[in-house]
């Protein structure tokens, strides 16, 4: 199998570009937040770290969904090693497949070690075991499902357009995503059928990435559904699928001579 | 790989992702979105985060409420209990309607939607709400018109006046306002002060949500007038006859031309059989074992409860 030689270089390329190193500064987030907010908080330090964890483990994600992701396509060609790759017995589709499962690797690395910061920022809090330690799982898990989302995402744009513009089109469409249940309750409520139904056709085009967010409820010590996480899963896979396919077609088409 | 592989993938992908959207959204509700918005609920708070943008800001947390609570009246039917807050969250009403007035203590439109709704709530908060609104915007007339509103609603008819009173001199209020002040002191406590005050309402409100509550309020009203009329004519029927009429039709054959002509002016419709119709169009619920007439079943007349 030819994607995993270039998923692991794709890997290796962003630890040497040291994309990692932002866990450091997730790591003294928490030990700040555990430390300063637990004795500002009025016994909520264990909602604050929760909230506060899983907003960064995404914030940061997103981060490196988005501008890792714009530059995979792209440094290939503006470097011309793209020509050396290509010569050799590979397809365009394991190409980029290669290069998103790599940076998704990068992540789940960069997830799993935020998720055991977060556990013992919890661990020290609660003094002991704690069921909401557990309860992070799940909603690290969807927060992962979502920068696999995000990640496929960037790396569209990037199969086609600058790296400025990716960033620039990734965004929105991370913003929109998150915002799609706006735009759900404004094509319901808007009096123009036609609108309405443009909205509808947005919210079911565009990623509804509303559907990976529990970070609110899981600071409110509830554990997400098994229902919802199978639906979340099913709902990442195939939108996935659906964009790495619109993805290979056009990088199919591109022309590099 | 082919083409076509990629691009039927992606079509199918796409085209299995919407029946599971709509799975997840019957999961969630769609309250979630307006609950995330409350997530800060401290208007000030979210001012100083804004960076300028609190106008923008205010526009949003608006579009939210009248999103929400508007889609709600849209599709309102039937028996309205404004004291069941769980169906409607109404109790994201008020907090909604603060943050955005926080944001933009000028948006006249929060307060007036606020003024409508909030009295049934909480009425203090409401009177709160709007003597903030007027401390903002001390030259509007429309928010003593609803102030005013409130104040008649819990029945502090000398509070109403002076309200009504104050506004009336303000730079562009309708001649109404005075005599409306005249009106709370000396019969508040009748119907047709409420029609009055719904009338004015309806007539001097921009939003379409605020004519749509006003125009079914003043339905209800009349509906309410027209049934105490025909309990009055059943009650003379009975006199007359010793029972009840088989049918309201027959009470309404019953009586001389001159008077139907007269319940004609008056604004009540008939169908076809000469039976009476209700603001809406249906034809009034008749009970002949207790001679009572009600609102029929399948009424769009919406039945307000407080």
């Amino acid at each position: 199998m030819k994607v995993v030689p270039i998923a692991l270089n794709t890997f290796r390329e962003s630890v040497r570009d040291r994309v990692l190193y932002n866990l450091l500064l997730f790591v003294l987030l928490l030990v700040g937040a555990a430390i300063f907010i637990g004795e500002l908080s009025l016994a909520q330090e264990t909602r604050i770290i929760v909230d506060i964890g899983l907003s960064a483990m995404r914030l940061f994600g997103v981060l490196i969904a988005i501008f890792i992701g714009i530059g995979l396509v792209y440094k290939e060609i503006d470097k011309r090693t793209i020509y050396s790759l290509l010569a050799k017995p590979i397809h365009r589709y394991q190409f980029i497949l290669g290069k998103y499962f790599g940076l998704c690797f990068t992540l789940l690395v960069n997830t799993a070690v935020m998720v055991v910061a977060i556990v013992l920022a919890l661990l020290y809090i609660k003094w002991g075991l704690d069921a909401i330690q557990l309860k992070v799982l799940p909603a690290a898990y969807l927060i992962f499902l979502e920068l696999m989302v995000v990640t496929a995402v960037a790396l569209l744009f990037s199969s086609f357009s600058s790296p400025a513009l990716s960033a620039l089109f990734a965004f929105s469409l991370f913003i929109i995503g998150s915002f799609s249940a706006d735009l759900k309750l404004f094509a319901e409520t808007i009096g123009s059928r036609f609108v309405g139904a443009f909205c509808h056709a947005l919210y079911y085009l565009l990623p509804n990435l509303a559907n990976f967010n529990y970070i609110a409820e899981t600071a409110r010590g509830q554990l997400v559904p098994g229902k919802m996480l199978i639906a979340a899963t099913a709902y990442a896979a195939l939108y996935i699928t659906a964009l790495l396919a619109a993805t290979v077609l056009i990088f199919q088409r591109r022309n590099f001579k | 790989m082919k083409a076509w592989v990629w691009s039927s993938l992606l079509i199918v992908c796409l085209g299995a992702s919407l029946p599971l959207q709509r799975w997840l959204d019957a999961q969630r509700g769609s309250a979630a979105a307006l609950e995330e918005s409350l997530y800060l609920s401290s208007g000030k708070m979210l001012k100083r985060m804004s960076l300028g943008f609190d106008g923008l800001l205010a526009d949003l947390y608006w579009l939210r409420t009248i999103q929400y609570f508007g889609g709600k009246l849209q599709r309102m039917r039937g028996s309205i209990n404004v004291n069941d807050v769980s169906s409607w969250r109404l109790d994201l009403l008020e907090p909604l309607l603060e943050i955005t007035t926080e944001l933009d203590p000028h948006y006249i439109a929060a307060y007036r939607f606020g003024a409508l709704f909030l009295p049934d709530l909480n009425p203090e908060n409401a009177i709160r709400f709007l003597q903030r609104g007027i401390h903002h915007n001390p030259d509007d007339w429309r928010l003593y018109q609803d102030l005013g509103y409130i104040y008649w609603k819990q029945g502090r008819f000398r509070e109403a006046s002076e309200t009504y009173e104050q506004g009336s001199h303000l730079p562009g209020a309708p001649r109404w306002m005075r005599p409306m002040s005249a009106i709370m002191l000396v019969k508040g406590g009748e119907r047709e002060t409420a029609r009055e005050v719904f009338q004015r309402i309806y007539e001097h409100s921009e939003d379409t949500y605020t004519r749509q509550i006003s125009l079914a309020r003043l339905k209800w009203l009349q509906a309410e007038d027209e049934i105490a009329l025909l309990h009055r004519l059943m009650a003379a029927f009975r006199e007359r006859q010793g029972g009840c009429p088989a049918s309201l039709a027959g009470l309404i054959r019953s009586l001389p031309a001159s008077s139907v002509g007269r319940l004609r002016q008056a604004g009540l419709r008939f169908d076809e059989n000469g039976a009476p119709l209700d603001p809406d169009g249906f034809a009034y619920a008749y009970d002949a074992k207790t001679c009572t007439v009600a609102l029929a079943e399948a009424s769009t007349i919406v039945r307000w409860k407080f």
